[in-house]
């Protein structure tokens, strides 16, 4: 293991289906170092969604070694690596999922009620993020009440609560209109330079174009750098 | 298109097993419940109707106690009464215990010898009817006839020979001749006001039973009038002529409509509550195919865009969904039907007796298959109508964009008021939860509510009943109760069971009859009827509990009235107000000195006021009781014990030139808490039948809710959520709904228990509602509900975010 945050050795997951064995991620290396902002890209089905999935325990090698924030994922139970996610990474979905049946400051003290943490100051707390995303006035609605920008920077209050190192996001700009797009991306520039590490799945090329780093995903295998780069280039 | 419509709804059958199981398991136990009950009732009050005929059922039945050794003129007697206003035909019966046994046999048998006063072929009312071969017997002759079951039980035929022991005779019996087998469908009742079994019923002429069975006189006289309105009416006339023509006092007077005979409605009213019952445990099963319909089409709901997009209308996905809901219709109703006529048939015949009938053979109720396969494929049917209904109206958009959770929450006023709840937000979501699957939920809390409500009711007024009726023993301070067949002197009598039998600890004498009682109405019989205890005080045959008033605790001999408190408080009366009594058609005032808590309408006096109101007297005049109150040295005999002690009795009283009816009190209570006991059971399997359809339709509806909220899951599972918190989510969910059913279920109980109590016309003092049945309720209804909702709270638990995702 490494000093890196986010340490992919040799992943390689291979899904079990009715038409056989598919490999969704070939023996891929990847390292993440602190405060990094990182662009995950790639066509559908390339294994985007798989890799980060692996960076946020949600889902298990076939074989290689994944840790993240010192900790070796894959010897972790689901039970353990559910406790573990909730105080080290915030996750962030493309329909921001959350739950329709608490308000959104109820939605954004979740995770410290699961993970027991800032007993006594999770209100505040939680009004605090709300501040911090520029959504304080949604506290008391229901998602249903709120605009898909505003659900989403709801959603990343969410993912900041435990004050993970890590946010991982999986095309959280995916279902916003441009300029509510653009407002989140701008939050994430800004919880990087405050010294979170954010990792983000995107579709939107424009986006990816304005992340110091891009990982490119094809056919399961990492891309080299220089080459997204290029293309990248190419295509403004 | 039709083939492959049907091969879909198979394999989507197949495909959801469990579920499936559940729905045709569902079905199943509702059609089985619905088939055996009706068949059983169907069988049992058919054959009520074939052997009690209308003409032939008497309107009043007069149960009559016999002075003993008096030369009797039936004849003219029955003559005199056949005079009396309104009255058509009036016959004499007798029946009287006779102990028999085969040639061989060590020791004799219970059995009953019945004669009427008219001979054989002239009896009207009740007649007995020869079956198949053989004659009716004739007087001096050593014949008799016995009834078919007897027959058929000991393997006995036209020709044999039976040994009959009779009073002062040999004491190894004297042989008779059978010469006829008898079916007698018409219930007979002893001296002791026990049913005689059919399977231990002789008939002679009566003459020979005279001379058999000891006596001289009636036990019962049959009248009946020029219609029924006539005998209301007339009843106390012939009652009351019974004390000015004969020398017999009246017992206990019966009037039954033969067009609506007692014995037919009270089959009919059990066998319909308990076919009720079926029908709500098919109804409850359709409640939970709705659940399961409802969960199937919202799973399908994207095959149905797709089948749509393709071209499908909406009356194709219908008949594809309400297909389903008649396959599972199908599965559960052929075993409910094959196996519910047998259990229906088996049943009747275990009830027959207890409904004083016969079913002989296996026979099948067709209305209750018709029943049974109607309401199996309907009821699946209609409770799919409305959500194959709704599901199908998915269109293709909605269909193919359903992503992400659901998120239309949050605008209803309930939601806002909710809001303010303090509540851990775990509850808050399982709150929540149940509150927007409401329509869902309702018909599986529906369930359980009426589940809940049906055991609690059933168990709290049985166990009330049970509680009331050991109270009602607890009275009697004797075991054994002998009614000679006619009035003996009592001090013989006493000093010969005292000298002979072996464990007598005390004889006492006792009068049981009905008197009327002046502005009462009974309950049970609608007659100013009372039933009427006499009993000697300084004994301690009866321990009442007395509650108002001073009773005989200053004077033993005191005479006066103890009233039950049902009948005090029915006329308004306290110690130290008079009632007025009318026996032998005269009438007496007497004092009420004191008011008893008993379970059932009666009076209590001082035996001897109450043998000379009633004109029970010896052949000097002096008060005789019509029977003898033995207590036994064992305080706590069993029923076997009390037996034995019977036998001997029997011996000395027979050896002596004296027959009697006995009773064993230990086994009446027995008999009467195992009645209580199997008709308590039948009522709680059908309440536990719907409450395993309950728990079934909260599994699939928890089931269903966990696979709908496999995304919330996974998103909870993904920001920190371990195992317990979603488990306990679920399982708050499950309790939520039992909770909240029991406490509905908790008034609800209340009614079904006092609605049951009405309707099965059990006339108890006190008897009510058992509280203790809420406890007992509320426990199962935890048990239910957390096993019903451990299996998806287990489920949600497993689920990891990358199942979920990979599956979504």
């Amino acid at each position: 293991m490494n000093d890196s945050l986010v340490s992919l050795e040799g992943v390689e997951k291979v899904f079990k289906t009715r038409a056989g064995p598919f490999t969704a991620l070939r023996g891929v290396d990847l390292q993440i170092q602190d405060r990094e902002f990182v662009a995950i890209v790639g066509p559908s089905g390339s294994g985007k969604s798989t890799l980060i999935n692996m960076m946020t325990g949600i889902d298990r090698p076939t074989s290689g070694e994944v840790h993240v924030a010192g900790e070796r994922l894959t010897g972790l139970s689901e039970n353990k690596v559910a406790k573990w996610r909730g105080r080290n990474v915030g996750v962030v979905f493309q329909f921001f999922q959350l739950m329709p049946t608490l308000t959104v400051l109820e939605n954004v003290m979740l995770p410290m009620q699961y993970c027991g943490t800032y007993k006594g100051q999770r209100r505040e707390r939680a009004m605090e993020m709300l501040k911090l995303v520029e959504v304080p006035e949604t506290a008391d609605k229901y998602p249903s009440q709120i605009s898909g920008g505003q659900q989403q920077r709801s959603a990343i209050a969410r993912a900041l609560i435990n004050d993970p190192d890590l946010i991982v996001g999986d095309e959280p700009t995916g279902n916003l209109d441009t300029i509510s797009a653009g407002l989140v991306f701008e939050l994430f520039e800004e919880l990087v330079r405050q010294g979170k590490t954010i990792v983000m799945v995107t579709h939107d090329r424009e986006l990816a174009g304005r992340i110091p780093r891009v990982e490119e995903v094809r056919d399961g295998r990492l891309v080299g750098a220089g080459e997204v780069d290029a293309r990248l280039a190419s295509k403004h | 298109m039709f083939r492959s419509r049907w091969r879909k709804i198979l394999r989507d059958v197949w495909a959801r097993k469990s579920r499936s199981a559940m729905a045709a398991t569902a079905i199943f136990v509702g059609v089985l419940g619905v088939v055996t009950l009706l068949s059983a009732g169907d069988l049992l009050t058919s054959q009520l109707k074939q052997d009690l005929r209308e003409e032939d059922l008497p309107m009043q039945a007069v149960f009559v106690s016999a002075p003993g050794g008096a030369d009797l003129d039936n004849a003219a007697y029955l003559d005199a009464l056949g005079e009396s206003p309104g009255v058509t035909r009036v016959e004499g019966r007798a029946v009287r215990p006779l102990a028999w046994k085969l040639p061989g046999d060590a020791e004799f048998d219970d059995g009953f010898i019945l004669a009427a006063w008219e001979p054989f072929d002239e009896i009207t009312i009740q007649p007995m009817r020869l079956s198949g071969e053989g004659r009716y017997p004739s007087t001096g002759q050593h014949e008799i006839a016995i009834e078919r079951r007897m027959a058929d039980k000991h393997g006995l035929g036209v020709g044999d020979q039976i040994l009959l022991r009779t009073p002062g005779g040999d004491a190894g019996g004297d042989a008779w001749t059978i010469t006829g087998l008898v079916f007698m469908p018409y219930p007979s009742f002893s001296a002791a006001a026990a049913a005689v079994p059919s399977d231990a019923s002789m008939f002679a002429t009566f003459e020979d039973a005279q001379a058999l069975g000891g006596f001289v006189g009636f036990s019962t006289l049959y009248a009946r009038y020029t219609d029924f309105p006539t005998a209301q009416e007339q009843s106390d006339s012939f009652f009351a002529a019974i004390a000015q023509e004969t020398p017999y006092v009246a017992v206990y007077n019966y009037i039954d409509d033969p067009a609506e005979s007692f014995f037919i409605t009270q089959t009919a009213q059990i066998t319909g509550m308990l076919s009720m019952l079926g029908i709500i445990a098919m109804v409850v099963a359709g409640l939970l195919v709705v659940n399961i319909v409802n969960s199937i089409v919202g799973e399908d709901k994207r095959q149905i865009g797709v089948m749509k997009s393709l071209g499908a209308t909406r009356w194709d996905n219908f008949v594809i969904y309400a297909g389903i809901a008649i396959t599972f219709g199908v599965i559960g109703t052929v075993p409910g039907v094959v196996i519910g006529s047998y259990l229906g048939a088996l049943m009747a015949q275990a009830m027959d007796e207890t409904l004083l009938t016969s079913i002989e053979g296996f026979s099948l109720s067709s209305s209750a298959i018709l029943t049974g396969i109607v309401m199996g494929l309907a009821i699946p049917f209609l409770a799919a109508i409305v959500p194959v209904f709704l599901g199908t109206r998915v269109t293709i958009l909605q269909a193919m964009t359903d992503v992400g959770i659901s998120g239309d929450y949050g605008k209803s006023r309930w939601a806002r008021a909710f809001n303010a709840v303090p509540l851990p937000t775990n509850t808050k979501q399982a709150v929540t939860n149940v509150m927007r699957k409401k329509g869902r939920l309702a018909l599986t809390w529906l369930t359980l509510t009426l589940a809940a409500a049906s055991f609690m009711g059933i168990f709290g007024m049985f166990v009330s009943i049970n509680d009331k009726i050991g109270g009602l023993f607890d009275a009697f301070g004797y075991e054994i109760v002998v009614v000679p067949n006619e009035r003996q002197d009592f001090e013989q009598v006493r000093g010969l069971i005292l000298a002979g039998v072996p464990g007598v600890e005390a004889v006492d004498p006792g009068i049981g009859l009905a008197v009327e009682l002046e502005d009462y109405v009974s309950p049970e019989t609608d007659t100013s009827q009372l039933q009427m205890t006499g009993f000697d005080p300084a004994a301690g045959s009866m321990e009442l509990d007395i509650v108002a008033g001073t009773a005989w605790a200053d004077d033993p001999a005191r005479e006066g009235i103890v009233l039950t408190r049902g009948v005090a408080n029915a006329l308004d009366k306290a110690p130290g107000d008079t009632v007025a009594l009318v026996a032998q058609g005269q009438r007496a005032e007497i004092e009420v000195i004191g008011v008893a808590s008993f379970a059932i309408d009666q009076g209590f006096m001082e035996w001897r006021t109450l043998a000379r109101l009633v004109g029970s007297t010896n052949s000097q005049g002096e008060p005789a009781p019509t029977s003898m109150l033995i207590q036994l040295v064992n305080p706590d005999p069993t029923v076997e014990e009390v037996d034995d002690v019977i036998d001997e009795l029997d011996e000395v009283l027979l050896s002596d030139g004296i027959a009697a009816s006995h009773v064993n009190q230990i086994g009446v209570a027995e008999e009467i808490a195992q009645l209580i006991t199997m008709f308590g059971s039948i009522f709680q399997i059908a309440a536990i039948v719907m409450a395993v359809i309950g728990a079934i339709g909260l599994l699939s509806t928890l089931s269903m809710s966990v696979f709908e909220r496999l995304r919330e899951i996974g998103i909870m599972r993904s920001i920190g959520a371990g195992s317990v918190t979603i488990a306990s989510q679920f399982l708050t969910e499950g309790m939520l709904v039992g909770m909240s059913a029991w406490l509905v279920a908790v008034p609800l109980a209340y009614l079904i228990a006092g609605g049951l109590l009405a309707s099965m016309e059990i006339e108890i003092e006190g008897v009510g509602f058992d509280p203790s049945a809420l406890w007992i309720g509320l426990i199962g209804m935890i048990v239910i509900t957390v096993l019903a909702s451990l299996g998806p709270s287990l489920s949600a638990a497993r689920k990891t975010v990358s199942e979920i995702l990979r599956y979504q």
